[in-house]
């Protein structure tokens, strides 16, 4: 391993994003691991740069990915079960209400489109709804079971994460491939609609773990009322996203199915805050 | 709680994290990149270990005392850096021989049963 390559751009911004990643462990483990997580992965990039270059890089990131997805869940069912007597009301009541605000960025991106507070205003609906539907599955995970439990998790989870690394992956690839691409302006039109996409990416995951979590409760029942909430709050827009892919024009059918969405959303995290049942009442 | 006072059987089978991980740290202290490295060339390559699953599988080993920390010093081999060491205790060894012992078994009932593959047989 070379000092040199330690300096190398794509070895400093992947450590970066590796440290961006590690926010997403429980934080006690954090605390105690990171410092040592990213010496490692820092390890790993020379490694792998020196002897296979960016695609050895490319590689890594994949297996890195895979690694921090299965290892974040592992952590967070293995707290899941050392809290487990230890439920907080107030815990849940914050996830739903965060799933609200969460629903109303949703409905408020629409109003944003295509104007610079798209973006940010897509981000902040992610961190909401994402921690709203961590609430969601720990108060409801348990009554329906592995899949609809870990989808929901996973997609609350893996959406935010997609958003942040898709379009540094996305950049850093154009750069490397193409230097001179940003010359004429249709390539950069290209690249400016390739990292939406890519952020847009993240929501399309949240929504889908929310559709087949919705799934599972269409049949089980796990809420009070309204179980059909889930299934309406994640399907919409995914449809619509992979359609943007092929067409550009929106149509009307995209902002109705998405404000149903968003009031959807709303509604869950309302349930969700107010649904504090007497026996989670009695364990605090 | 005494490493004396566990009990080693509740620890038996051992996942492939833990097994490896052990193995790594069986010929001396290791550091954590140094124990990726060696569980790979150990399995060749059929056991990849990121941070994640290597961080989330010490800190259960360390909990339930079958490794602990030494020091943090640089790797001569490496860069000045310094890394967390960590080295297998006593309980870690008697587990790590117990499930090592078990495995064995398991193998001579391959070859008592003729189904151990034969060195060269690719099929």
């Amino acid at each position: 391993m070379t000092n040199q390559s330690a300096e190398h751009p794509i070895i400093v911004l992947s450590i970066k994003a590796y440290s961006l990643l590690l926010n997403a462990y429980p934080t006690k483990f954090r605390e105690e691991f990171s410092k040592h997580m990213i010496q490692a992965f820092r390890d790993c990039c020379l490694q792998a740069f020196d002897a296979k270059g960016f695609k050895g890089i490319l590689v890594l990131w994949v297996a890195t990915f895979l690694d921090f997805i299965q290892s974040v869940i592992s952590e967070y069912l293995q707290k899941e079960v050392q809290m487990k007597t230890e439920l907080k009301v107030e815990d849940i009541r914050l996830s739903g209400r965060a799933l609200v605000f969460g629903g109303m960025c949703f409905m408020l991106a629409l109003g944003t489109l295509g104007s610079m507070l798209l973006l940010p205003i897509i981000f902040f609906f992610l961190l909401l709804t994402s921690a709203g539907l961590v609430g969601v599955s720990k108060r409801y995970g348990e009554k329906v079971g592995w899949f609809g439990k870990n989808t929901l998790v996973f997609g609350a989870i893996l959406g935010p994460i997609v958003s942040i690394i898709g379009p540094i992956i996305v950049i850093n690839l154009v750069q490397t491939l193409g230097g001179n691409a940003f010359v004429s302006d249709e390539v950069e039109n290209t690249l400016e609609r390739l990292i939406v996409m890519a952020f847009l990416a993240g929501p399309v995951i949240l929504f889908i773990g929310l559709t087949l979590f919705g799934i599972v409760a269409l049949s089980i029942k796990p809420l009070p009322r309204w179980n059909i909430l889930p299934l309406i709050s994640g399907i919409g827009f995914p449809f619509f996203f992979f359609g943007l892919l092929t067409f550009s024009d929106l149509n009307q059918f995209f902002y109705l199915i998405c404000i149903v969405q968003g009031v959807a959303l709303t509604l869950l995290g309302y349930m969700l805050e107010n649904d504090i049942s007497e026996e989670i009442i009695a364990q605090t | 709680m005494t490493e004396t006072s566990q009990n080693p059987d509740k620890f038996l089978p051992l996942t492939p994290a833990v097994f490896n991980i052990l193995l790594a740290l069986a010929d001396g202290e290791k550091h954590g990149y140094r124990i990726m490295q060696e569980v790979q060339e150990n399995t060749k390559g059929r056991v990849l270990m990121g941070p994640g699953t290597l961080y989330g599988s010490i800190k259960r080993m360390l909990e339930a005392e079958l490794i602990e920390e030494s020091d943090e010093k640089p790797d001569p081999a490496m860069d000045n850096q310094r890394r967390r060491y960590y080295r297998i205790t006593n309980l870690g060894k008697r587990i790590f021989t117990m499930e090592a012992e078990r495995l064995e078994e398991q193998v001579r009932v391959l070859r008592r049963k003729n189904l151990f593959p034969k060195v060269g047989d690719t099929s």
